[in-house]
């Protein structure tokens, strides 16, 4: 258990360290909300870059728990380094102190709502600590052939799921698999407290990323209004228990359109860095079809995060006009 | 709006405690992992079993059994008994008592113990 929360908290510090690293001076709100943000990108960035390294490992046949404890110590020593190397001074940005007065009203409500959304979490997820379909079809059990040894064949076999069409999508990325199988390699069982924990840091880091990414630009109000209609949001509650990929990819999509948003202000090689490394990752959490059309789900994230950014759009189409594939 | 927040996620709450309450185990991996637990002492972990069960491929409850069957047993791989070679153990997953010995005989199998719970570990004959 110790080694599980060590590993754990070993990959969110080496991500935040790396997203202090890139985005440091980024954002020109006030400094919870660039804080929020890059504890945010670190929840990408550290278990984003252990998951790399863990199937890494799986594969040359040393992801054992030793392996997996010295692999994850050397992400933050690195990681560290190159916070400790690149973060520029910076300073501290003015506030604005104009604020209305009814916003206690707000945070109250805000709190509330935090409050009905952990326990929806908690009733959801001690009726089923497995999560929900997908996290037992697809996500949890290719962790559980991943952290074992020689075994991880075993998650992009076609095999799995008994090769059933659609059962257990063999060919979907690795990101949030090898992530719980580093944790569970370095407890060295199936606990299920890490899935449960994963799925809700994910929804919490995407909760106030959106939150802190509308402060940074806008206001900390609108930062709250936003992050509240997503509290108000059913199915974004309903998938915080659900330990599927889906949350954190839509957290890597919302962090790549956070810092490009913020590279149009203060672009840097840091930040851009930081916004590839956000879209990259974001296809290793899940690509749709990715056998027959391997192409389209990285593309359209692409499109989308650029598309989004520059404010393109697509030409009306003729009322006629068939929907495009 | 805040107040209108709170009412979303006051009925979110409460349709979450509703169905957990409604559906505790939706997918039945807490029983497959109970059922499966003598049948994986017996079996090391790189283990491949054959799948043999009275439920039609048919039914939706078919795929359902055998992911939770599946996520239970792992890292042992259940194969289905489709053709391929067959493992030298197989699994026995029955939704209810039968003559268990009937239902593995034609895939070459033979009962080695009865697990209990409608869990059968068949060896190859």
């Amino acid at each position: 258990m110790i080694a599980e929360i060590l590993t754990f908290a070993a990959c969110l510090g080496s991500g935040w360290f790396l997203a202090r690293a890139l985005t440091a001076g980024a954002f020109k709100g006030p400094r919870w909300s660039s804080l929020v943000v890059e504890l945010a990108a670190g929840v990408v960035f550290g278990p984003g870059l252990a998951s790399v390294i863990y199937f890494a490992l799986a594969v040359a046949g040393a992801a054992t728990r030793a392996g997996v404890v010295a692999a994850t110590a050397a992400q933050l020593v690195v990681c560290a380094g190159i916070w400790w190397r690149l973060t520029p001074g910076m300073k501290p940005s003015p506030s604005s102190s104009k604020t209305p007065a009814w916003t206690w009203a707000l945070y109250i409500c805000a709190g509330a709502a935090l409050i009905l959304f952990l326990l929806d979490f908690q009733a959801a997820t001690s009726a089923n600590p497995n999560g929900d379909w997908d996290a037992m079809a697809v996500w949890n059990v290719r962790a559980r052939f991943l952290a074992s040894g020689d075994l991880w064949r075993r998650a992009v076999s076609p095999q799995m799921g008994g090769g059933m069409a659609g059962a257990a999508h063999p060919g979907y990325p690795l990101f949030l698999s090898a992530f719980l199988a580093l944790q569970w390699t370095a407890a060295g069982g199936f606990d299920s407290i890490v899935p449960m924990a994963a799925s809700l840091l994910f929804a919490l880091a995407a909760l106030g990323l959106l939150g802190a990414g509308v402060a940074v630009r806008k206001s900390a109000l609108l930062g709250l209004l936003a992050s509240l209609i997503l509290l108000a949001s059913d199915v974004f509650v309903s998938q915080a228990a659900a330990q599927y990929s889906d949350l954190l990819q839509g957290l890597a999509f919302l962090g790549a359109l956070v810092l490009l948003e913020s590279a149009d202000v203060t672009p840097s090689p840091r930040l851009f860095a930081a916004i590839g490394l956000t879209a990259g990752l974001s296809a290793w959490i899940k690509t749709r079809d990715s056998y027959s059309r391997p192409q389209r789900s990285p593309s359209r994230c692409g499109a989308f995060v650029l598309g989004a950014r520059f404010g393109w759009r697509s030409e009306p189409r003729p009322a006629c006009s068939l929907p495009l594939p | 709006m805040g107040v209108l927040v709170v009412f979303g996620a006051l009925n979110s709450y409460q349709g979450a405690k509703g169905y957990s309450a409604q559906f505790p185990d939706a997918y039945g991996v807490a029983a497959a992992e109970s059922r499966f637990a003598p049948l994986i002492a017996r079996i090391p972990p790189g283990g491949e079993l054959g799948y043999i069960t009275d439920l039609n491929p048919s039914q939706p409850a078919y795929s359902a059994a055998f992911l939770a069957a599946q996520y239970a047993v792992a890292p042992r791989l259940l194969t289905l008994l489709d053709g391929r070679p067959a493992p030298e153990w197989a699994a026995g997953n029955f939704s209810k008592p039968q003559d268990y010995a009937a239902a593995g005989a034609p895939l070459g199998y033979g009962v080695t113990a009865d697990l209990g719970n409608g869990v059968v570990l068949f060896h190859r004959k």
